[in-house]
């Protein structure tokens, strides 16, 4: 494609939502195999042409921001009339008030809820922690990329790391929460056979199936852990050195 | 006076009337109101597309890609039912402006 480095820079400064960009970027491409072609057909030379053709396009910062305001929706157009630090005091509102009515409208206000929470022990601590901030961020991306539509590709990026990790933390404390019950389910479930003979001693045979596993996602987990911290660290130095 | 600026406001109606004939493609309209206008109107591609793009948003004309045309698809716009009322109103709109700068400086109108 004659115009496809051309196409590929102005796709990524278009600041429009995801498919309308693409659409966008394939009408211009047409319209300058278009330009290109009749220019060539009235003498000028193929890299002449091609270098026209672009100029004459005036894809400049005017037309940017002029794509940018037309393709805008309608809660995007309605938040930029506003001073940027008012707007973002409007965004994060909104995203915390929803989270908190979710989390005490469906979680505590449910009974049953409340009290499937408190069945799971200690390990239910660290799955909270991690999982009220899983419901903020999920509300925000759900916003940013549904609503907003700020398909900008730092925007696609944000966040991900966190929910991940948050995700991890989730799914491994609960594995080793479950290995735990399971051990001391075992555990009982031995010291009362004992008393009967020819009981199966569950504990004892799987003993060290769920010890290497405890002890296995408990060192996983305090790798995803370091792991994180480690590439936040390496983010924010990566950000400071592109400026 | 600021003519550049007179013929920028003239772009929408401009486009809407050729779109009253038929369905056409952004590069052609560019041709046709130049060619029309023998070269006093040029339409630059910068202010075409966002123009285009405000009119099918406000539900004025609708696009699609059709029928291949040398060899490869393109994006055509027509116009709706809204686009045409709202362009029957801007021909009003012109016919009156016209008239009163003809009432106030004849020799415009010769």
């Amino acid at each position: 494609m004659r115009f496809a480095a051309y196409l590929r820079q102005l796709e990524g400064c278009l600041d429009i939502p995801y498919p309308q960009r693409s659409d966008l970027v394939a009408e211009i491409a047409t319209h300058l195999d278009d330009l290109y072609s009749d220019l060539v057909s009235e003498g000028l030379d193929e890299t002449t042409a091609k270098s026209t053709a672009i100029d004459s396009l005036s894809a400049d910062a005017d037309f940017i921001k002029a794509m940018c305001v037309v393709h805008q929706t309608a809660v995007a157009r309605a938040l930029t009339r506003l001073p940027r630090n008012i707007s973002l005091g409007i965004e994060y509102g909104a995203i915390t008030l929803i989270g908190f009515l979710l989390v005490f409208t469906v979680i505590l206000q449910e009974a049953p809820m409340i009290e499937f929470l408190a069945s799971g022990g200690f390990f239910m601590i660290p799955i909270n922690v991690a999982g009220i901030p899983i419901v903020f961020l999920g509300i925000e991306r759900f916003y940013s990329l549904f609503i907003k539509k700020d398909h900008s590709q730092e925007n696609l990026e944000k966040r991900l790391l966190s929910l991940t990790f948050l995700a991890l933390v989730c799914a491994l404390t609960g594995v080793i929460g479950t290995l735990v019950g399971l051990y001391q389910a075992f555990s009982v479930a031995d010291q009362i056979a004992a008393r009967f003979d020819g009981v199966f001693p569950i504990f004892e045979v799987t003993k060290i199936a769920m010890t290497t596993s405890i002890w296995g996602m408990t060192l996983a987990l305090i790798a995803v852990v370091v792991r994180f911290i480690a590439e936040a660290k390496l983010a924010r130095i990566a950000s400071v050195r592109a400026m | 006076m600021d003519v550049e600026r007179i013929k920028s406001a003239c772009s929408e109606t401009l486009v809407i009337s050729l779109l009253r004939e038929k369905s056409m493609h952004g590069y052609d309209m560019c041709k046709v109101i130049e060619k029309r206008s023998l070269g006093y109107f040029t339409l630059k591609h910068s202010t075409l597309y966002p123009l285009l793009h405000r009119l099918e948003r406000d539900g004025m004309v609708k696009s699609d890609w059709g029928e291949l045309d040398r060899g490869k698809p393109r994006k055509y716009y027509q116009l709706t039912k809204k686009g045409a009322a709202h362009h029957k109103k801007n021909v009003e709109s012109w016919r009156e402006l016209f008239a009163s700068i003809g009432n106030l400086i004849p020799e415009v109108a010769t």
